[in-house]
């Protein structure tokens, strides 16, 4: 007796549960019949569409939640049912005046034997995670921008402290503002330091080729600093030849030949 | 025993690093280390750029005597129609110098290289403490 009690209780309750539950998730929920017409939908699917649940039932899906991205047959909810399986997408769709990112899964509804009698559908706006996703792309491109300086330290010397790993878009980021510098500022000079990098491999060492012999056609010298002895050796036994490129042990020092440079030509003239 | 997906580019740097540590853990020289980061940024970046991405195994590896760094590369690319022309020093199809897979078997101990058009490539190499 107390058993067939307590047993009760856990149904109403968990009735209750899935009610409230149901009432309140916070995303939009819709429920249709095999035609797309509306059979349910939870409180925040009325928000969304601004219908109240009496006005929603019988109305066809899309007509509530209106999507540019895609036709009538390739509604997720239509691909769903027909192919009996989860569909997502990142589709936007029409909430009032405003068009919202969402990602947006259908699923097929079956009855008790597994035969598709229906489909349901949940609206998730993902407009903020987006917003965050372009931020830290927009953040990734400032630290870029940053971490790469060419920096005018003499006159007619400029200097690039290359600083952690090269991809390959780093570098020829910022070979390319280097260039650009090189000519308006009328330097004479670039000393590239690499005291930073923890691995010059071969694309690393194929774009200071590059940079070095655009930097010469330019009429400019390129002085290359900061190499380890560990990181000297490893690109002799790749067997890359860097002896077109001048270099020396230290910045200071690739400097001061910088300054030889500029100073003799000063005094020739 | 480490898997390590190469399949955008900042894998490169993952999969070296992972390389370096390992050899860190075992306890190389810094020389070594280099060596080791060298060719695995050169094999996981061709792996990335010819072999339409893949995988790098990386694992310690041991005998009686000596303990090494072992890293297996495998892709389901194109494969490599001549692979001694490819292992000749300034050879590329691309634009690069031509350095990186003769060069990665002289930074390494231990190099096999299996390839088979149509089918991918298969990179295996050692570098023993
Ligand atoms: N995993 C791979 N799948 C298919 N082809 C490959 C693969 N790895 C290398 N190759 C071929 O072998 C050639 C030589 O490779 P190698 O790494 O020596 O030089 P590279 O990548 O062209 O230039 P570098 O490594 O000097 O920047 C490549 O140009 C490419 O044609
Ligand atoms: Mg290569």
């Amino acid at each position: 007796m107390i058993e067939k009690c307590s047993t009760l209780e856990a149904t109403e309750s968990s009735e209750l549960l899935k009610s409230l539950a149901m009432n309140q998730i916070p995303m939009p929920f819709v429920v249709v019949d095999k035609a797309s017409k509306i059979t349910y939908m939870n409180p925040a699917a009325c928000k969304w569409a601004r219908k109240d649940l009496k006005e929603a039932i019988g109305v066809m899906c899309f007509s509530l939640f209106p999507s540019p991205d895609c036709t009538l047959e390739g509604r997720p909810v239509s691909e769903a049912m027909k192919y009996d399986r989860t569909v997502i997408k990142q589709i936007r769709v029409q909430r009032g005046n405003e068009m919202v990112q969402t990602d947006f899964t259908a699923a097929p509804l079956k009855d008790d034997k597994g035969k598709v009698i229906g489909g349901l559908e949940f609206v998730v706006d993902i407009t903020d995670r987006l917003d965050a996703e372009s931020r830290a792309q927009q953040l990734r491109m400032e630290i870029l921008e940053l971490s790469t300086p060419v920096l005018s330290l003499w006159d007619s010397i400029l200097c690039i402290p290359l600083i952690g790993t090269l991809d390959s878009k780093r570098t020829q980021d910022v070979m390319e503002k280097a260039l650009v510098r090189l000519a308006e500022e009328k330097a004479r000079v670039i000393v590239i330091d690499i005291t930073g990098v923890p691995v010059i491999d071969t694309m690393v060492a194929n774009h200071l080729i590059r940079m070095s012999s655009a930097v010469k056609l330019m009429g400019g010298d390129c002085i290359l600093t900061g190499i380890s002895p560990a990181t000297a050796k490893t690109i002799v036994h790749l067997g890359i030849n860097l002896s077109s490129i001048s270099t020396c042990a230290s910045l200071s020092q690739g400097l001061e030949k910088g300054m030889k440079i500029v100073n003799k030509e000063r005094g020739t003239q | 025993m480490e898997m390590i997906e190469i399949h955008i580019e900042s894998d490169i740097v993952r999969a070296r690093q992972a390389a370096r540590s390992l050899a860190e853990s075992l306890g190389f020289s810094i020389l070594s280390k280099t060596r080791v980061a060298t060719a695995v940024s050169e094999l996981a970046r061709n792996t990335f750029t010819y072999g339409g991405g893949g995988s790098m195994k990386l694992e310690k590896i041991s005998d009686r005597t000596r303990v090494g760094v072992h890293c297996i590369f495998v892709d389901k690319g194109p494969g490599i129609e001549d692979i001694v022309k490819a292992m000749t020093p300034g050879y590329t199809t691309g634009k690069g110098l031509g350095f990186g897979l003769s060069g990665s078997k002289r930074l390494m101990d231990d190099f096999k290289i299996e390839s088979e058009v149509g089918n991918g490539t298969r990179i295996e190499v050692i570098k023993w403490k």
